[in-house]
């Protein structure tokens, strides 16, 4: 198997989570802003809050193209292999034999766009591969699972 | 077996540790009961603090009644609970380790607490903790533990398992002159004036005013030299305290080797014998502060999945209290059939080295930014010492990146990782079989990509959690080396 992009629709959520993100902000500005009306707080907080709030939808929905083309995964024989990140790339190699379950998950924003979230967990940590559509991610849990108990009978 | 209840001494114990809440209850009610105004009020107040004793009294009796324990040729069933029914089954195979602790007091009566540790992530305690049991308990679980179908016969032939064994069979014994060292070069000082510090302030708080304030206005009275005189007393106290404390804790430290089981035995007051089978074991680290360095000495210690050694060090578990460094392969590879002779490590290069100096540079430097601008905007006064301060921090700085730096480093020998990393002045080396490598993880940032440099993360499963050690700023080269070798194409 090849490394493989995320689904295209990956995008559409993580343009939604930015909006939310950026959304919330707002809102936290809002009380902020309540809180210098009433409370007499620092003037310059709401300001503040506004404007970071701004900055981080801009930066996250500037990136989200460069984040789409980093995003790859490839599963093997014997191992899943996740790479991702623009300015901090991660690459994470888990062997199949060390996998303890394969979770599936889908959130309000993945359900929104058909997508599905698989988390690969080991006895130490668990890695996520953010989504990928359902008939791929029935098929990486079988795969995962049928690998993963051919090598436990094996060892 | 039938189903068995723990020994007369635990419902002491159970009834202890109520009793010690209880005056926590007691007192916290006494202080209440003294804001109350009227008479009948303190009565009533009186009445429900005396219902409650007899409540909890009555509930650790009942606790005790329904504790049962079982210990079958299948694994050790553990039942508790009045309203909801408890039932534990732990089958040999699934245990991690055996902790038995002993106090001295109950040595005459041949009892002792016996923890017993699975992988699973379940309670703090472990998942089965019998409080006070007679030792054949801990005895038959072992023998069943290691296969023998008739435990029983196989006991009465060799009355005392763990210590009288096969001379052939790998043992240590650490000397009283390296328990000496390793005690003094213990520097477990701080932690004591730190409780210390923390006893004084609740005192403060406990003590009517009046009192603490005559002392501290004696305290100021008396002369500086005895406010020094002082100050060296809670030090050289500290020290004696935390002698005292290792060595009680190690003293005897015996390893022995037995049917590829590692049995831990150790401890003055409170003996401790740990069992834990070498195919268990996730990493073996070595850890020497800059102290112990300077003296040549090294503490051996083993991770696992389970709790045993939760209250010890690091939560991990000593094999080795204290060796010197050119023994270490001598005397682990009887205990440890898979430890790899010692190889080279490859270095971090010069450039990592200048990024270790770099980031430790940084990290002081905002801390010392920060203590400046408080000081300057409070404390003016005291903007002069803050000044001594810079190049004293940037000393230190330069000195603790640069150990980081010279001591990271990475080296593959056989089937096996070598890990070491040099952070706060204290060297920490981990040997990792293959097997035990839970995932790979490399960052690089896109600074790092142009140096040729990257972070190598690499998980293990120690205690109940996760274990992540990070080698820093090791060249791509080195990097792919141990890919390759992870997770051969």
């Amino acid at each position: 198997m090849q490394a493989e992009q995320l689904p295209r629709r990956i995008k559409t959520v993580w343009c939604y989570a930015a909006l939310i993100s950026g959304g919330v902000g707002l809102l936290i500005s809002a009380a902020l802003w309540l809180a210098h009306t009433y409370w007499h707080w620092w003037g310059w907080l709401p300001v503040l809050g506004v404007v970071l709030s701004l900055l981080d939808v801009v930066v996250e929905l500037g990136l989200i193209p460069y984040r789409y083309a980093f995003w790859r995964y490839r599963i093997t024989e014997n191992a899943v292999y996740l790479s991702s990140g623009v300015f901090f790339k991660k690459q994470v190699a888990i062997p199949i034999g060390r996998i303890q379950n394969v979770t599936l998950a889908a959130g309000p924003l993945l359900q929104l766009v058909k997508l599905q979230a698989v988390t690969v967990e080991t006895a130490a940590a668990s890695d996520k591969i953010d989504g990928v559509t359902p008939a791929v991610a029935d098929q990486l849990r079988e795969q995962i699972i049928r690998l993963a108990r051919e090598a436990r009978d094996e060892a | 077996m039938k189903p068995k209840h723990l020994a007369w001494p635990a419902l002491i114990q159970f009834l202890w540790r109520t009793g010690r809440n209880l005056v926590l209850l007691w007192v916290l009610g006494f202080f209440l009961l003294d804001k109350l105004a009227t008479e009948t009020a303190v009565f009533w107040g009186l009445v429900g603090l005396g219902g409650l004793t007899l409540l909890s009294v009555v509930a650790t009796g009942v606790r005790y009644w329904r504790f049962t324990y079982q210990v079958t040729p299948a694994g050790v069933t553990i039942q508790r609970g009045l309203f909801v029914r408890q039932v534990t089954h732990i089958p040999y195979a699934k245990i991690q380790t055996v902790q038995r602790n002993q106090w001295f007091y109950l040595r005459p009566l041949h009892l002792e607490r016996l923890t017993i540790e699975t992988a699973g992530k379940q309670d703090d305690d472990g998942e089965g903790q019998l409080a006070v049991v007679p030792q054949s308990v801990g005895d038959l679980i072992e023998a069943y533990r290691h296969g023998q179908v008739h435990p029983v016969a196989a006991l009465a032939q060799s009355a005392d398992t763990a210590l009288s064994q096969n001379p052939s069979e790998p043992r240590y014994q650490i000397s009283w002159s390296a328990l000496n060292t390793y005690a003094l070069s213990s520097l477990g000082v701080v932690p004591i004036i730190l409780v210390l510090g923390w006893l004084y302030d609740k005192l403060t708080k406990l003590a009517p005013e009046r009192t603490v304030d005559q002392l501290e206005h004696q305290l100021v009275t008396l002369q500086t030299g005895w406010l020094i005189g002082l100050g060296v007393l809670v030090l050289v106290c500290g020290l004696l305290a935390s002698y005292a404390t290792v060595v009680q804790r190690y003293y005897h430290f015996t390893l022995v080797k037995t049917a590829q089981t590692l049995n831990m035995t150790h401890g003055f007051f409170q003996s401790k014998r740990v069992s834990l089978p070498v195919r268990r074991i996730q990493a073996v680290k070595l850890k020497q502060s800059i102290l112990r360095q300077w003296l040549r000495l090294t503490t051996v210690q083993a991770l696992t999945a389970g709790q045993a050694g939760e209250d010890e060090n690091d939560r991990e578990l000593v094999l080795l209290p204290v060796i010197k460094p050119n023994q270490v392969d001598a005397t682990l590879a009887p205990f440890i059939s898979w430890w790899p002779p010692s190889t080279a490590l490859i270095p971090v290069g010069r450039l990592g080295c200048w990024l270790f100096v770099r980031n430790s540079l940084l990290l002081w430097g905002f801390g010392l930014a920060a203590l400046t601008g408080v000081v300057w905007w409070w404390l003016p006064n005291l903007l002069r010492i803050v000044m001594w301060c810079w190049p004293v921090g940037l000393l230190i700085a330069t000195l603790q990146g640069r150990y980081a730096g010279r001591n990271a480093g990475v080296a593959l020998a056989g089937a096996h990782l070598v890990l070491q990393t040099g952070s706060w002045f204290t060297r920490e080396r981990f040997v990792v079989p293959r097997v035990r490598v839970q995932s790979l993880e490399v960052r690089q940032s896109v600074w790092l990509q142009r140096g040729q440099l990257a972070h190598l993360t690499v998980k293990l499963r120690a205690g109940n959690a996760a274990k992540t050690v990070e080698v820093r700023y090791l060249d791509r080269e080195t990097i792919e080396k141990i890919q390759r070798w992870y997770l051969p194409a």
